[in-house]
This record gives C-alpha cells, structure tokens and sequence, in this order.
C-alpha cells in the first residue's frame, strides 16, 4: 500500500486534478486490479468533495468530516489507514486533505506511526489567485508547499504566461525542490504529471 | 462502485483517540460556538467555516439558478466586508423527480416529471471576517430556503 497526500489551499482545484487521476488509475487497470482507496478530508458540518468523487469512478471513497486530519484527528487517520491496509491493502490509498491542512505534518505523523509505508505528497496552487492570497493567507500557503514532492499549478489558462512564470517563480522561493508541472485542470492532464504524483 | 463511510462510529476513522501525542509546527485550533441547525458557522484556525442545508423550491434548474444568485450574494457580501473567499460551495440534489412508464402492446414509453424542489448542501470557508458576520450574511442570502432534517 502506497499514500498519496493531496494538499494545497482551497480553490485550488485537489478534486478536479484527483478526479483526472482516478480515471487514470481506472484507465491503465480496465480490469480493476488496481485498487484505490480515496480518503476525503473536509471541515465543516457537511462535505461536498466526496459526493463528487463518489459520483465517478470504480474507486472506494472514505469521509473524514468536522476535523483536519492535520491536527485533531491524526489518530484517526492512523487508525484509518491501518484499518484499511488491514482489511482492503489497496495498491494506493489517496489523501484528498482540507485546503487549510499542512501536508507535510500530516506525512510526519504517518510516518511516525507507519514507517513502512511509502508516503507522497502533491500540492497543487491556483496560478490566478496566488499573487492576491499570498500575503494575507501567508502563514499558509508557503507552509503547504513544505517538503512536497510534486508541486502543481493549476488554472494557468486564466493567466498569461508572464503571470504564470512569476508565480512560478514565488513558489519556487518556498520549494525549489518538487517537480512542477503547470495544468489546466478543466482539460485533460498529461499522464505525467499524474506518475510524477504517484512516483 | 463502494462508498463506504467510515465516519460513522467504531470502524475506525472516527474513534476519538489518539495513538500517540506528535508535536506539529501548527497546531490548529477548532471552536464550536455557534448554534448547529441548517445554517452554522465554526472556526478553524484562521477560517471560518460556514454550513448550511437548503431545500430551495422548483425543478434542477429553477434550483440552480436560485442556488447560484445566493451563492455569488454570499461571495459579494463576504468581499464587501474585506473577507477572503477560501471556496463557497454546494452540493445540489433534485428531489421528487418521477418518471411514469407506460407500455402498450410492444412500445415502451417513459414520461418524466420534474421534482417539486431541491435540497443543497454546501459550505463557504473564508477568512479574515468575524464568525457572527458570516453567520449574519448566511442566514441573510439563505435564510428563506433552510432545510430542518
């Protein structure tokens, strides 16, 4: 079992990038031999993420609701993960986090508890709102690109290609040791960019 | 495809322990003090996480054209007050919508009836406005169209 940590802020386009990916996986195993178990983590009294994800594809969609897996409720992730290697051991198990989560926390404590598990993480940006976000979401965003492995930058067709090779370059202050990879979540993703995720 | 929902309690993902105590960097905080009916609106850490469950009269697309115009509210009123927009967002589900089928001799025909409302369930997460002004604009741009499970 492999886990995927999907982080990145809110807007930023983790479930239209997860759901390209989803069909990736569905599409390279047409005979359902790759199993994924995708994990859905949202605050508030109701999720919306995993009614989307749920609606598409032949994948198991797990909810983590009312807590931030980041924080309050990493025991129950640990618990959870373990819970479904036990039962399920899928081939990859997918983190879809809150857009207030720090990926890379999350990825310390599972490791913490899980040192065997192999453990990536992909965060993804929203190429037109990161210059207007940047300062006043400023003890997040840069914390969210932490140690990622894969960084991507969504939403680069609403931004010309100035913009988004400032943007680009801002990010890379925080990270300049991911991949990147500029998408357009609303189009078909490269398949690259989706085994650069899985590594 | 499974949609297994293991919220619920005792199967794991929601059993309120910890396995062990691990310092982070950032140690999120939670509040919960605000009233949990259709329309809620609690902290987490510097966001403020607005709820809400609606049951907005007419078919999918009276219902979405409804949702939309109060939802885009919400975003101006949010913006208005220098609050930043983290994602507002919802769920819309027709409910009542029939289909009578009718069969004579050999020919099949299917008549469908538009529901008579929707429900939507949704949540706006801002930042940078005080948890009472979301709550006051919430149930300001909802507060007609709420849903009592």
């Amino acid at each position: 079992m492999k886990l995927l940590i999907m982080g990145g802020f809110l807007g930023s386009g983790k479930t239209s990038v997860l759901l390209q990916l989803a069909k990736y996986l569905s599409a390279k195993s047409p005979e359902g031999d790759v199993q994924v178990v995708i994990i859905e983590n949202e605050i508030g009294e109701v999720g919306v993420d995993d009614k989307v994800l749920s609606g598409n594809g032949s994948y198991s969609v797990t909810n983590m609701f009312s807590g931030c897996v980041c924080c309050t409720m990493s025991g129950e992730l640990v618990s959870g993960l373990n819970k479904i290697k036990r039962e399920i051991d899928p081939q990859l198990v997918i983190l879809e986090t809150t857009g207030v989560a720090f990926p890379h926390n999350i990825r310390e404590t599972i490791q913490y508890s899980m040192p065997d598990l192999e453990c990536r993480v992909c965060c993804v940006t929203d190429a037109k709102r990161w210059n207007r976000l940047l300062i006043p979401m400023g003890n997040l965003l840069p914390d969210q690109l932490d140690r990622a492995d894969v960084i991507i930058i969504n939403k680069v067709d609403k931004v010309d290609q100035a913009e988004a090779d400032q943007v680009e370059q801002s990010i890379r202050k925080f990270n300049d040791t991911a991949a990147f990879f500029r998408i357009c979540a609303n189009e078909t993703i490269d398949t690259k960019v989706f085994e650069a995720m899985l590594g | 495809m499974d949609t297994d929902n293991l919220d619920d309690c005792g199967n794991g993902l929601n059993e309120h322990e910890h396995d062990h105590d691990h310092e982070h960097e950032h140690d999120h905080e939670h509040e919960h003090e605000h009233e949990h009916g259709p329309i809620s609106v609690d902290t987490h850490e510097t966001s403020i996480v607005g709820a809400y469950k609606l049951k907005i009269p007419g078919g999918k697309d009276e219902a979405e054209a409804i949702l939309d115009e109060r939802m885009r509210l919400v975003a101006k009123e949010v913006t208005e007050l220098g609050g930043i927009i983290g994602h507002i967002k919802a769920v819309l589900t027709e409910q009542g919508r029939s289909v009578m089928i009718s069969i004579t001799e050999d020919e099949s025909n299917k008549r469908y009836f538009d529901g008579d409302s929707c429900n939507a369930d949704g949540v706006a997460i801002v930042f940078l406005i005080k948890p009472e002004q979301l709550l006051d604009i919430l149930n300001k741009c909802f507060g007609d169209i709420v849903r009592e499970d």
